[in-house]
């Protein structure tokens, strides 16, 4: 490694009221820069590692690749976990979805005119609605609260914050995969055939995840520094589903479908249902059917632009929040 | 090439919780903005390290002593790039870095086999490598059928028999040591210390921060002394135990400065229950020392009456040399007494700095008797062995009648203290005795094993 004259702020002096600094221009002991060190493994530096964008990159890039064991075996015992201190186990998974079809069947037999048939019985609709949901909050949860649940590790190791990010995206993509399944169920008891577009349902419910995620991350700090993050989220998901259209289908010219039309997850909710189960169904007001790929790809873009920024973020407040812990 | 290459690195920390919040999340905005972080402190904030250089190199172990708080935590999680450096850099010239402490990062929720699995991933290991060392840390941890349980419910022993088994099988360039070579049983602790001679003598490396005498001692090729968040001395691990014991000294008497504590004075009688006294009072006026007079009222102590003053106290040792532990010691007084008092105790009490008597002498009860003259005196006395451990120390200094030991004269402690330094050297027995806090260094002649 070659050392050089590079200039690191050193020197503080007391002065007055306030402590102010005094910058060192030839410092008593002399440091490669973090730019010039190629030979270092890790450089930790009091500067914004932003402003070294290729060091910063290349050592993100590295963890990420580096991290993918780490990840699947993190994802695998959370699983283990969680039926682990469970008497119910993987019933959990089913229980809302299992618990809504019970409700909207008896309120169905007392002839509810908000759940007539329409393209699909209510209960597919609203169980549809309700694994969309769930695929939300869940993946944003677990994002939001990742920096809590890691805490242990992140406070003893230098763990990549990227493992614990993808060991999560696992989690909740194994979670949609089980609801996936049960939703195959519901198809075949409410005799719903589902339209050839029905792939890109599924990848309507991945980018539904992927914003979830987004959000997730973009909270995760704010959330670990402070608490009323968590009495927000306490009343977000009602809020949230209360304002998408998740158990009965929007009215046209109802009060609930003007709130829909102002809500963008309505928007993406709706789209992944049309190319699930497609044709006949009653898109959002003033949402051709046709736009309705555009809307799931516009909120593919959104993702592939915050999500990296919401990486970068973490990253970044990584090891603030955990010298947030140590106090 | 160094395998860990610290410059000017300082870091700043937050005490109250509220504002180290408000801070972080501004700290994460200002970074997030391509800033760099201010280098002032914000109200409420202090230095945690403070221009720290240090350098580690391949094969060698480096000691960080000082006391709670001194910054030897943060030193290691900023090495560990657990925590951000405030300025500064830290250079790790190696992918193979593994931190080590008690609770070794372990999960409670997650039986010890899934926290070997996740500790060896998060360590760029390999499932086919983590399956092939696997039954080797079950064997090595001696966990038997635990090692399937939640670690939540192991005891701290086995806790600490998991980690260090997880360590050994690592095989990093450098370990970084935050107080966590101890633990398990004795049997254990034994396997371990082999298992890190045998790692140092392959070139191993070792940034150890412990307050463990021993382990630095046995390990350590290199210490510093850390003393509020800066390195206050480096050197080879015997002469920077010597001096962070001379700092523990210099700190407890400073706290106990502060806490004001009551002065300690000889008991004595009265004047008014004295007749030789009341003697002496009446043709001298019997003045009372203002003085040690007037805290001693404070205190609820003895009066001392002012019939003999201290000139100069000179306590050396043999030629006006250094005083050394258990070497002899040279004490010369001299006084100026208003009377000629015929019959007269020299009494020297010595104790620590936090006025703790450790030893009470008295000399004139004979031979030789004393006696004061009017005008100037002079005694001197020699202690040929004097069991004191390296430090700052404290005498206190009286003059009394021989009979009722009346007070004439008196020195010492908190208005006019007189101190004293043993010096330091650097002896291991001696290091462990400071390490003990222990007062006094009794020499002794040790024997061979009797076979």
């Amino acid at each position: 490694m070659t050392s050089s004259a590079v200039v690191f702020r050193g020197h503080v002096s007391v002065s007055g009221p306030r402590i102010k600094e005094t910058r060192l221009h030839t410092p008593p002991h002399t440091a490669p820069s973090a730019d010039s060190a190629g030979g270092a493994h890790r450089i930790y530096h009091g500067g914004s590692a932003l402003r070294y964008p290729r060091s910063f990159l290349r050592q993100a890039i590295s963890d990420l690749l580096g991290s993918w064991q780490a990840a699947l075996r993190l994802f695998g015992q959370s699983i283990a976990q969680k039926y682990r201190y469970s008497a119910l186990g993987i019933f959990w998974a089913f229980a809302p979805a299992a618990l809504t079809a019970v409700l909207l069947t008896v309120g169905k037999r007392a002839d509810l005119t908000i759940l007539r048939d329409g393209i699909v019985a209510p209960q597919v609709y609203a169980i549809f609605g309700l694994i969309l949901g769930q695929t939300f909050l869940e993946a944003m949860a677990t994002q939001r609260t990742l920096f809590l649940t890691h805490r242990y590790l992140l406070s003893r190791h230098q763990a990549p914050v990227e493992g614990l990010i993808i060991a999560g995206i696992l989690e909740n993509l194994f979670g949609l995969a089980m609801k996936v399944g049960l939703l195959a169920l519901v198809f075949l008891q409410w005799k719903t055939i589902p339209s050839v577009t029905v792939p890109l349902g599924i990848f309507g419910m991945t980018v539904i995840l992927l914003l979830g995620t987004t959000l997730g991350l973009l909270l995760a700090p704010w959330s670990a520094l402070k608490r009323d993050l968590d009495n927000v989220m306490g009343v977000f998901p009602w809020a949230f589903m209360g304002l998408t259209p998740i158990f009965v289908p929007p009215q046209p010219d109802s009060p609930m479908a003007e709130i829909y039309r102002w809500n963008p997850f309505a928007y993406v909710f709706d789209a992944t249902r049309f190319l699930t189960y497609g044709y006949g169904h009653q898109p959002m007001p003033g949402v051709s059917g046709s736009g309705m790929m555009t809307i799931l790809l516009g909120a593919l873009a959104v993702c592939i632009v915050l999500l990296p920024a919401a990486w970068i973020l973490c990253r970044v407040a990584r090891p603030y929040i955990v010298e947030s812990y140590l106090v | 090439m160094k395998l860990l290459e610290i410059y000017n690195l300082s870091k700043r920390y937050c005490r109250e919780p509220k504002l180290a919040y408000k801070y972080a999340a501004r700290d994460i905005l200002r970074e997030t903005a391509c800033k760099d972080q201010n280098d002032f402190l914000r109200p409420g904030e202090f230095w945690a390290l403070r221009d720290i250089h240090l350098q580690v190199a391949p094969g060698e172990v480096v000691g960080v002593i000082g006391h709670n708080g001194a910054g030897k935590s943060t030193l290691i999680n900023v090495a560990a790039g657990i925590l951000r450096p405030t300025i500064g850099a830290v250079f790790v010239n190696t992918p193979r870095v593994v931190v080590m402490d008690y609770q070794g990062g372990l999960s409670p929720v997650q039986t010890g086999r899934e926290n070997i699995i996740n500790q060896f991933s998060l360590h760029g290991m390999d499932g086919r490598r983590i399956a092939e060392e696997m039954e080797s840390v079950i064997a090595y941890s001696d966990l038997g059928s635990f090692i399937d349980a939640p670690v939540g419910t192991y005891s701290l022993g086995m806790k600490v028999r998991l980690a260090f088994s997880i360590y050994s099988h690592l095989r990093p360039d450098l370990f970084l040591v935050d107080e966590a070579l101890n633990g398990g049983d004795l049997k254990f602790r034994m396997k371990f210390q082999r298992f890190l001679n045998d790692y140092i003598s392959k070139g191993g490396a070792i940034l150890l921060a412990s307050h463990d005498l021993f382990t630095i001692q046995s390990l350590c090729h290199r210490c510093i002394l850390m003393d509020y968040g800066q390195i206050k001395a480096e050197g080879t691990p015997e002469e920077i135990i010597s001096r962070y014991a001379e700092l523990a000294g210099e700190r407890e008497s400073a706290e106990w400065k502060e806490m004001n504590a009551p002065v300690l004075s000889p008991t004595a009688p009265t004047v008014e229950d004295d007749p030789v006294a009341e003697g002496i009072s009446e043709e001298t006026g019997g003045e009372i020392d203002e003085a040690s007079g007037s805290k001693q009222a404070e205190t609820g102590a003895e009066a001392v009456l002012n019939l003999v003053t201290f000139d100069s106290v000179e306590i050396t040792g043999p030629d006006g040399g250094d005083l050394t532990p258990s070497g002899p010691v040279d004490i010369r007084v001299v006084v100026t007494s208003r009377e000629d008092v015929p019959s007269v105790l020299w009494g020297i009490e010595i104790g620590t700095g936090g006025l703790f008597p450790i030893a009470s002498l008295a000399g004139g009860y004979g031979p030789p008797e004393y006696s004061l003259r009017k005008g100037r005196n002079e005694f001197r006395c020699r202690i040929e062995r004097l069991p004191l451990l390296p430090g700052k120390h404290q005498a206190a200094m009286a003059f009394t009648t021989r009979e009722s030991a009346i007070i004439l004269g008196f020195k010492g402690y908190q208005d006019a203290p007189i101190t004293f330094e043993i010096k330091p050297v650097t002896d291991r027995a001696i290091n462990m005795a400071l390490f003990r806090k222990n007062l006094v260094h009794i020499p002794v002649e040790w024997k061979a094993r009797i076979d």
